[in-house]
């Protein structure tokens, strides 16, 4: 087999983003190297393969380097075209994923990131704007489960599935690091459902970090936040 | 059986204009409807309803937002005159891009709501930007998309058609010929594209419209 098809993924264990390109990898059955790069020690290799962003994750395939999660996902989904699809095969179906996609990484990932990071009036602020986001989104993934529950086998896992584990994956991580609690039941009850079903598929089980070393982890960044 | 094509948009949005690119280059029929942004259509609210924004395709009474899912959409449905090559590589490198353009405007944005030390802090780093794009992104190249125009051409197409409207009314230079010479070359081929040419908005009236912009701005921030 040798370097046909080689293919090595640049990451580091606590990234939502590099975990992202991990289960897609693995629901692909795609084989693949890891190397985990100490983020405040940036390889040559990582520089020389991502010299515009110098970030994981970085997937290389027979030696070409692809950067950003979400690229990286289609560039998996169009180049290994046999096995599950992570994007449905109507355009429109996925125009709404994507657009949806767009919304969790662009609205509710920095939502969560101020609120992990505020405190006080800030902190509250930001939760409240927080929770409108996600009545936003827990409407349109109505959408997208009519029948009210999500359900999944290993096969059914797509590109909101991902995205999501990789937002929600580590909240109780972070509740416990913190006490933030961004997922409540009663308010977002479909997401809330979604999160929880998605949290006993295998392969999401698989590449969840740590917890304790995840608590650790955020109570450390915390500590040395700049202020 | 052909579908109804209507997008909603807005003058002198960017966004709106990469949508009307991309109906002019695939040659679809659609119908235009400009919408009031102070006075939000029924429609638009309708179709838009997370958002509220502008662009808006609807295809078949299906409505799309966001400008880039829209691109996406559209070279799926209507794959003539391709916007992607057909490489997965070379389609990685131009979303690649795409996305920078996308993730680096509030930076360019920045030059046009500040003043001062702010506002030289935010031409320094735009113009970082620009050097990624003129070395990294375009090279050698005639377009970003290489021979002909893609996908990474029309998210960045505001740098050919608005940059130098906005650096006038925000009163510096940017992207200089003599700094950057391909970009400044690619902006002027941009311009000559067919399916381009037709479709870029009056500079006269999007100077007038920036200029006012920029007043009010200013008139806000300043103490």
């Amino acid at each position: 087999m040798g370097e046909e098809n080689k293919v090595t993924l640049y990451g580091m264990w606590a990234s939502p983003f590099v975990r992202r390109v991990e289960i897609a990898l693995k629901i692909k059955g795609i084989p693949y190297e890891y190397v985990e790069e100490d983020l405040r020690n940036k390889s040559q290799l990582l520089l020389q393969y991502n010299p515009v962003h110098k970030k994981v994750p970085v997937l290389v395939h027979n030696g070409k380097p692809i950067a950003e999660s979400l690229v990286i996902l289609e560039y998996i989904e169009e180049t290994w075209k046999n096995g599950p699809k992570i994007l449905p095969e109507d355009p429109y179906e996925r125009a709404k994923v994507r657009f949806w996609a767009s919304f969790i990484q662009q609205q509710l990932f920095d939502s969560i990131v101020s609120a992990a990071k505020s405190s006080g009036e800030a902190h509250e602020k930001a939760m409240k704007e927080l929770f409108e986001k996600l009545t936003v989104f827990e409407e349109g993934m109505k959408d997208f489960f009519p029948s009210g529950t999500p359900h999944f086998e290993d096969e059914n896992i797509g590109f909101l599935d991902i995205i999501l584990c990789s937002l929600f994956g580590y909240r109780k991580a972070q509740e416990e690091a913190n006490g933030l609690k961004i997922l409540d039941p009663e308010r977002h009850p479909l997401v809330y459902s979604w999160v929880t079903a998605l949290n006993e598929v295998p392969v999401v089980k698989e590449t969840l970090p740590p917890h304790d070393k995840m608590v650790a982890l955020i109570q450390f960044l915390r500590r040395n936040a700049p202020h | 059986m052909e579908e109804e094509v209507k997008l909603l948009g807005a003058w002198p949005s960017p966004y709106s204009y990469r949508v009307l690119w991309a109906l002019s280059l695939k040659d679809i029929k659609y119908e235009y409807v400009e919408e009031d942004l102070s006075n939000k259509s029924d429609l638009l609210l309708k179709y838009n309803p997370v958002y509220k924004k502008i662009p808006v395709l609807v295809h078949g009474g299906k409505p799309i937002s966001e400008s880039l899912v829209i691109l996406e959409y559209m070279e799926e449905t209507w794959p003539q005159n391709p916007l992607l090559p057909q490489d997965p590589y070379d389609r990685a490198m131009a979303r690649f891009w795409a996305k920078f353009g996308e993730d680096k405007s509030p930076i360019f944005m920045a030059i046009f709501i500040t003043v001062g030390e702010e506002q030289e802090k935010a031409a320094k780093e735009a113009k970082e930007q620009l050097t990624i794009l003129e070395e990294q992104a375009l090279g050698e190249k005639r377009f970003f998309g290489g021979d002909k125009i893609g996908l990474t051409d029309i998210v960045l197409g505001w740098l050919a058609g608005w940059l130098d409207v906005i650096e006038e009314a925000a009163g510096l230079k940017l992207l200089e010929a003599e700094t950057f010479p391909r970009l400044h070359a690619w902006v002027q081929r941009f311009k000559e594209v067919p399916g381009i040419k037709e479709q870029l908005p009056d500079r006269d009236e999007m100077l007038v419209y920036y200029k006012q912009k920029r007043e009010m701005l200013i008139a806000s921030v300043t103490p």
